[in-house]
């Protein structure tokens, strides 16, 4: 299998066949990532597809050295929080996938049934408090929690500086515990 | 540590980012201190309901849904050749920037003798704005806009060498233009999809 360097230098030689090798590799991170800000399926299929548009015209400005998906991941973050200054206010809360409680990952098998509920409930609410605050705070929580990346790498994506992607992550998780309220729990 | 010590430094410790004899005065006292305790607890809690958060399953044809966007886009190699354009109007109007500054120059720093030479620079002036001519008479947007820019170019530097009081007006008018006619079309060129710039 071809690495995204060389479907990279493929598509640079006008090989649209590579480009869809690439979306067909990172669209589903791409689109989890600007899921989870925006919170509705369809806003982050449109966002999703203008991502990758913005990615192949700007893909000779692109240094092979990088990460490709950290690219995308700061392409897509800057279209999300665009979004959301023009959206204002949220029209919808997070889909209802969510909230009808699917299976939560990587628990393990000695989760019971009844705290997979509890945990589900808990996730309901803190996604839905995440869904509240300003564009750039949720930016900084999706990226260090849902997507896992460390707060130089957070800084690097969002083109902050590290102090300031520290005080956002530390007053958006004081703003979601104080929304969500006492959470339940994981298990023991 | 009190409480109200310990409170204000609970996100960092939960992220690990203070320095180890702090962190160690925060775990004294998280151990003496439920309610402290409870509250590192609480954002755990927070961090861990994210990181558990399922992952969505976007549309099965979102994939195809991008090509078919993609298509509608110019190929990436066209794509190439209009920046290659860009650069080659950049090269050839700092070419004749530099050699117009030569020639006014000359005259001023170097011997009579020499001055003469000033004539065969004009010539070389000519040929550069030809040869600038001729790459941009290629079939695209920004190529002609750039053979217009040269004749204004051109003009304008028959009218500054006559206006100028001075040769340092003379050259900060010359190099000021310059730059602001390359990052204004520079950063037109960012701004605008390529596809536009297109004939083909």
């Amino acid at each position: 299998m071809r690495d995204d360097s060389e479907l990279i230098t493929l598509c640079l030689a006008g090989d649209r066949d590579a480009f869809d090798a690439l979306v067909a590799r990172h669209y589903r991170a791409i689109y989890n990532m600007i899921y989870r800000m925006l919170g509705n399926s369809e806003d982050a299929a449109d966002l999703t597809q203008e991502a990758f548009v913005r990615i192949y015209t700007r893909l000779d400005t692109f240094h092979l050295d990088r990460s490709l998906l950290a690219w995308a991941r700061t392409i897509a973050s800057n279209l999300s929080i665009d979004f959301l200054r023009r959206r204002g206010t949220p029209a919808v809360s997070l889909d209802e996938r969510i909230e009808a409680g699917e299976q939560h990952a990587d628990l393990g098998p000695g989760v019971s049934p009844e705290d997979q509920l509890e945990m589900a409930e808990d996730s309901r609410r803190v996604l839905a408090a995440v869904q509240q605050l300003p564009e750039r705070q949720r930016a900084v929580l999706v990226l260090r929690h849902i997507e896992g990346l460390k707060l130089e790498e957070i800084a690097e994506t969002l083109r902050m500086p590290l102090g300031t992607v520290k005080t956002m992550l530390f007053r958006g998780r004081e703003a979601v515990r104080k929304m969500a309220g006492e959470l339940s729990g994981e298990p023991t | 540590m009190k409480c109200a010590n310990v409170r204000p430094m609970l996100e960092e410790y939960f992220e690990g980012l203070i320095a180890d004899r702090r962190a160690d005065a925060v775990a004294a006292h998280l151990n003496t201190c439920a309610a402290c305790a409870g509250e590192l607890r609480q954002i755990e809690l927070v961090a861990g309901a994210l990181a558990t958060v399922p992952r969505a399953a976007p549309a099965g044809n979102l994939p195809t849904a991008i090509s078919l966007r993609i298509a509608g886009l110019p190929a990436l190699r066209q794509q190439r050749v209009v920046t290659g354009w860009r650069w080659v109007g950049v090269i050839a109007t700092i070419s004749v920037v530099c050699l117009s500054v030569v020639s006014y120059l000359l005259p001023v720093l170097v011997s009579e003798e020499l001055a003469s030479s000033v004539a065969m620079l004009g010539q070389i002036r000519e040929v550069s704005v030809l040869v600038h001519n001729w790459f941009a008479a290629a079939p695209d947007l920004l190529a002609a806009l750039w053979l217009t820019l040269g004749k204004v170019w051109w003009w304008f530097t028959l009218a500054a060498r006559a206006a100028a009081p001075t040769i340092g007006v003379y050259l900060a008018a010359e190099i000021g233009i310059l730059v602001a006619v390359v990052l204004v079309l520079d950063s037109r060129s960012r701004r605008m999809p390529v596809r536009q710039t297109l004939l083909t």
